[in-house]
């Protein structure tokens, strides 16, 4: 198997995590009748673990410069922890 | 001028004599080569403008790193997600300060349609993805994969379009309320976003028609994929956060 196949190969498996953890989310989301604090910290973390994995092995960013792919890892980060900051604190 | 020569041959994919080759981008030339850089086939000689078939002699070490599409395009994607950032963060602001309005709000909204939305960007994805690996191989169904992107960014507009006729028909405009003016600013510019993402993709299944794995074609076909992903990627976070969290 050659690189780029197993490249290809992650690649699908990761799209099939993030179709699964979209149908998760909303599944979760969806089925709320009364607002619910955990689901919304699910719904948060998935997002933002979503945008991780689209950065990484979409974009391609595991295998870019260690500055742009630390520039990825800390925006998927930041963005997680602001979102449950200003989601618990406001 | 060696320099301009040197290019046009280049881009008509002749040979060209070593005495005068030297790498098109010293910068990234010879990034995916064994040993030390040389500039003399950093063109010739990367990866990028080969088939995944190339001799063993050549093959690439796998812990190589380069940058995916352009530089100076990471630049535009890590601004436009910051601002996306910012947007974010101001949904759960105004979730917090009005959280009545918000989930009443929310309830007028069609999230089936988002989620089929959704979808239609993790497909287009999929099709990018297959896309550009096409292209590295001179594959001739390259532009099949980009042009079927299309059609699934033509379908999300479509989606969106309904969504916003359901809205504004039942008395939801931006003008309504602050959830309201919110959600129609930020996914109306996430949908401007997502037609330039159709325009590129347009664009990629055109110049693809024909197999070429140059070296500015794989850049070409990158950093349209990128800027296709970065469009998903932040409906990943903006679907949840209006749709889901309440």
């Amino acid at each position: 198997m050659t690189k780029r196949s197993t490249l290809r190969d992650t690649q699908l498996i990761v799209w099939m995590i993030l179709l699964t953890a979209t149908m998760v989310s909303a599944g979760l989301g969806f089925e709320q009748s009364q607002p619910s604090t955990l689901v919304g910290i699910i719904v948060i973390a998935i997002g933002c673990i979503k945008l991780r994995l689209v950065a990484i092995h979409f974009m391609e960013l595991g295998g870019a410069p260690l500055g742009l792919r630390l520039a990825a890892e800390a925006y998927s980060a930041i963005m997680l922890i602001t979102l449950l900051v200003l989601y618990f604190a406001v | 001028m060696p320099g301009h020569e040197t290019r046009d041959e280049e881009r008509d994919g002749t040979q060209i004599p070593a005495a005068i080759r030297r790498p098109a981008f010293p910068d990234r030339g010879g990034l995916r080569q064994a040993g030390p850089r040389v500039g003399v086939d950093a063109v010739t000689a990367s990866p990028l403008a080969r088939p995944e078939h190339s001799s063993p002699r050549t093959a690439t070490p796998a812990r190589e790193r380069r940058i995916p599409g352009e530089a100076g395009l990471w630049v535009f994607i890590l601004g436009d997600m910051t601002v996306f950032g910012v947007f974010f963060g101001t949904i759960l602001v105004m979730r917090g300060q009005q959280p009545e309005l918000f989930r009443a709000s929310q309830h007028a909204l069609h999230p089936a349609l988002a989620l089929i939305n959704t979808v239609l960007l993790l497909a287009g994805s999929l099709l990018v993805i297959r896309g550009v690996a096409r292209v590295r191989a001179s594959s001739p169904v390259a532009s099949h994969f980009f042009l079927a992107t299309l059609v699934c960014a033509l379908g999300f507009a479509a989606i969106k379009s309904i969504e916003y006729y359901l809205l504004v028909r039942d008395g939801h405009t931006p003008g309504t309320n602050d959830f309201f003016m919110f959600y129609f600013a930020f996914t109306g510019i996430h949908l401007a976003h997502l037609l330039i993402g159709a325009m590129l993709n347009a664009i990629l299944a055109v110049v693809t028609r024909h197999p070429e794995a140059s070296t500015g074609r794989i850049r070409l076909v990158e950093a349209g994929g990128c800027y296709w992903h970065m469009v998903d990627g932040l409906w990943l976070l903006l679907f949840p956060l209006l749709y889901l969290v309440r």
